[in-house]
């Protein structure tokens, strides 16, 4: 079963003379097991969306259920809640406890479950994120690198086995390294548990490589929804909404503009490749 | 949400109150307190009640903002005026009005709770009208700068100054900081409403470490980017906007030591109530 | 003018008393009006470096002179302040007050300049950051990447002749990231500031004339940044990448595809692509 989003419009002071929207009239079905890219610049509303996803937020109008849950009502909030693990931005600031086993063990001990069931769920998140279990279960979490805090707070997360993984920004401040490993071991988790995932990024290049569905959030609203040729074959509009586009779409635009006629639907470096290799081959006959 | 909190009350304004030299806003508070604690006789009550009215409506703050001032201390004020009711006065023959067992209501001590529950409500809405009309940064600046003779005794204005000024500036970046941290909880399914008192603030540990580490990892980076900035304490430092008196300034310094004059002068005449 | 001779600098783990090198010999002469970038990993020790340029660390071993001031002598380290402004990371971790333009006095005034002069100095450095609209907000309203501007403007009431960015772009969206890289850009070429960036990400680079690539404490790479990317392999040794369109840049010129290996932007690939 999906996560339905339905009319939902959150207002920000509902009720006095500076209410402002922050997202309008949102509708969209994140399937099973998909990939989802949420771009959009600061500001846009995607940050406030997603909150949206386990209830964090409440909409002013409109209903958002998570397999049949209704996220409006108190009790099944708590369960739809445990379906959509959330990792907001930044997340190694929210680490508390001594070891990082324990920061791990925080989510699933909250869920109620006994010792062992516990101890599994710590071993397996840890090994999904790639901190080797070893090593790492009895160190604090304050001894660890950028990177490893980020992977620790992500395990914390994915320890409460989420049918719906949501990341804001989960690359933000990382090093290539570190962005490359995020972004793989989001990959494989999908893979391993058939989760779907969400991702909020700024990094068009990123999201390009990832995304099975991007969602563009412009002023609130969804600006474009589709595969991420459809959203990327319009790489002029993203530009003038203001957005990045990833850099192989930022080339045809120039290439474009100098009178090559680059299809709308190359924004890969394998793609452009295999275009300029057919332009010129067509050039030397 | 968190980022709309203001510190204190302040409430931006264009008027000549707002323009006063924050040095004179202290002052007059000061005068403002010790006309107050002149009045000894009910009816006098309305000087300073005329002049908190009068300074509102020339800072066009609206007139509920005094009612907003006294809301925090509803509950003061009524335990302050119940208790007065029933201690005893130390005058002669008080005239009785209730007796039951211990508690003894007298015409005196009637007087008196009316008398210090006046008190109380024209100190703090004449109070909060500094608070109202100045911001919390030019406060600082006025504080340091009346403070500066302090110095000579070694006390620490500047840095004192300046704490303030931190402390000021970060309140709203901490206070946002709490609610993500809050949300980044209850999303690992934290519940902060229910079991008991101990269960509860136990409960807040995931939130207290975070912001705690956070506060000190800010500390030490703003330490560091203010001394890249060639701080190096108060010695030798330049303000960009000096505080100057204006004409202005005279007059309310005036105008408070006129009421002074006044409630002694008018209550020595009519020794009534 | 910066020179740093065999800067070495040290610092105890915890937990054993093993000393680690976050600098490693480094030795790097700047001239006034460069417009260089540190590009490495985190742990490259390239924030490190950073914070001896002004004497906020102090080497174990070598020296850092900044026009001739040793950053070890500490009567000189105010006067090195002055002439080298510092932008870090956390926006919101460098905004002292809680107005803008006060902010941007703060500098200024703790270097006792006075009070005309600073005022004058504000409103100029709040318009070459682009931010003479937001004199009076509260810094704590802003998004990230004015917050940075108004962190820049706060360095150049300083007047400094260098200004350093630590990874100023590293927690600012796409266009905070733009509108910072185009101010320091004008900067350099306009008031013939230098510009020392320090980034990790390698497509910051290509606003740079100059590229120094560091690991492990040391500098492995130095030189004109066109003439860095031409050694794709030796930088992916590193564990870095070129920018993309450098990459593809490779990938054509491998297949087969006429074109020299100078462009390292996606204008100039498309124009020697339309040749």
């Amino acid at each position: 079963m999906p996560i339905e989003v339905k009319n939902v419009t959150h207002t920000y002071m509902a009720g006095s003379s500076i209410s402002v929207n922050a997202i309008e009239n949102i509708n969209i079905t994140i399937n099973d097991g998909e990939f989802l890219g949420i771009i959009g610049h600061t500001g846009s509303g995607k940050s406030t969306f997603i909150q949206h996803l386990n209830g964090l937020v409440q909409p002013t109008s409109g209903t958002i259920t998570v397999d049949g849950y209704d996220m409006r009502d108190k009790k099944q909030k708590v369960l739809g809640r445990r379906l959509v693990g959330m990792v907001l931005q930044y997340p190694e600031y929210q680490l508390f406890e001594e070891t990082v086993y324990k920061d791990i063990a925080y989510g699933p001990k909250n869920m109620g479950l006994d010792e062992k069931a516990i101890d599994d769920r710590v071993r397996e998140a840890m090994d999904h994120v790639g901190l080797e279990f070893k090593k790492f279960a009895d160190k604090s979490p304050f001894e660890l690198s950028g990177g490893e805090k980020r992977r620790a707070a992500i395990a914390g997360v994915i320890a409460m086995r989420p049918k719906y993984l949501v990341l804001d920004e989960p690359m933000a401040g990382l090093d290539p390294k570190g962005r490359k490993n995020i972004l793989n071991m989001l990959e494989s988790l999908r893979q391993a548990t058939n989760c779907s995932i969400i991702m909020v990024s700024h990094s068009m290049d990123d999201v390009a490589r990832s995304a099975q569905r991007i969602m563009v959030i412009n002023e609130g609203k969804i600006a474009k929804l589709g595969s991420p040729e459809d959203v990327f074959s319009d790489a002029e509009g993203l530009v003038e909404m203001g957005l990045d586009v990833p850099r192989i779409s930022a080339l045809a635009i120039e290439m474009r503009k100098r009178g090559i006629d680059v299809p709308k639907n190359i924004f890969k470096a394998e793609q452009m490749l295999e275009f300029i290799k057919g332009i010129k081959a067509q050039e030397r006959k | 949400m968190f980022k709309d909190i203001t510190l204190g009350q302040y409430y931006p304004s264009d008027s000549a109150i707002h323009k006063l030299d924050p040095r004179t806003k202290i002052l007059t508070m000061i005068f403002y307190i010790v006309a107050v604690f002149l009045v000894n006789r009910i009816y006098a009550f309305i000087f300073p009640a005329i002049y908190v009215v009068s300074v509102m409506l020339i800072a066009k703050i609206p007139l509920r903002y005094i009612k907003n001032s006294i809301k925090p201390i509803k509950w003061i004020i009524i335990f302050m005026f119940i208790l007065n009711l029933f201690l005893s006065t130390n005058v002669e023959n008080p005239t009785v009005v209730f007796e039951w067992w211990i508690l003894r209501i007298t015409h005196e001590s009637i007087y008196r709770s009316i008398y210090i529950t006046l008190r109380l409500i024209t100190l703090v809405a004449g109070t909060s009208l500094m608070t109202l009309t100045t911001t919390p940064i030019s406060l600082t600046d006025g504080l340091e700068r009346l403070l500066a003779p302090l110095k000579a005794i070694k006390f620490p204005v500047h840095e004192l100054a300046m704490m303030m000024t931190i402390a000021l500036r970060f309140i709203p970046t901490l206070l946002e900081e709490v609610d993500k941290i809050t949300k980044a909880q209850l999303a690992r399914g934290a519940d902060f409403e229910s079991g008991s008192i101990i269960k509860r603030a136990k409960s807040m540990i995931p939130i207290l470490i975070p912001l705690f580490i956070s506060a000190f990892r800010r500390a030490d980076e703003l330490a560091m980017a203010m001394e890249s900035r060639c701080y190096h304490g108060g010695e030798g430092r330049t303000k960009m906007n000096v505080l100057k008196f204006h004409i202005n300034d005279l007059y309310a310094i005036l105008v408070m030591i006129g009421m002074c004059a006044v409630i002694v002068v008018i209550q020595m005449l009519l020794p009534i109530l | 003018m910066i020179e740093i001779k065999d800067l070495v600098y040290e610092y105890m783990t915890d937990e054993q008393e093993n000393k680690v090198a976050a600098l490693d010999g480094v030795s790097l002469k700047i001239e006034d009006g460069e417009f260089v970038c540190i590009v490495g990993h985190n742990g490259s020790g390239k924030s490190t470096l950073a914070k001896h340029l002004n004497g906020l660390l102090q080497p174990t071993s070598g020296d850092v002179l900044i026009d001739n001031m040793n950053t070890k002598d500490e009567s000189k380290l105010l006067d090195i302040r002055q002439k080298i402004g510092i932008v870090f990371q956390n926006p919101d971790n460098q905004i002292v007050t809680t107005v803008v333009e006060e902010d941007v006095a703060f500098g200024p005034e703790n270097i006792g300049i006075e009070s005309g002069e600073i005022r004058r100095r504000v409103d100029e450095s709040l318009k070459l950051v682009g931010m003479e609209k937001y004199a009076k907000n509260a810094p704590h309203m802003l998004s990230g990447g004015q917050k940075q501007r108004i962190a820049i403007a706060g360095m150049l009431a300083i007047e400094p002749d260098i200004l350093v960015l630590d990874e100023a772009t590293a927690m600012l969206d796409p266009i905070g990231r733009k509108e910072v890289l185009n101010i320091v850009s004008e900067l350099n070429k306009k008031k013939h500031m230098t510009v020392i960036m320090i980034t990790q990400y390698m497509e910051e680079a290509v606003h740079a004339s100059r590229l120094i690539v560091m690991c492990k404490g040391k500098v492995m790479m130095d030189g004109e940044t066109r003439e860095i990317f031409k050694h794709g392999a030796q930088l992916r040794e590193l564990s870095l990448d070129v920018p993309d369109i450098v990459a593809l840049r490779d990938e054509l010129i491998l297949n087969g595809v006429k074109i020299s290996n100078n462009a390292i932007t996606e204008t100039e690939l498309a124009e020697e692509l339309c040749r």
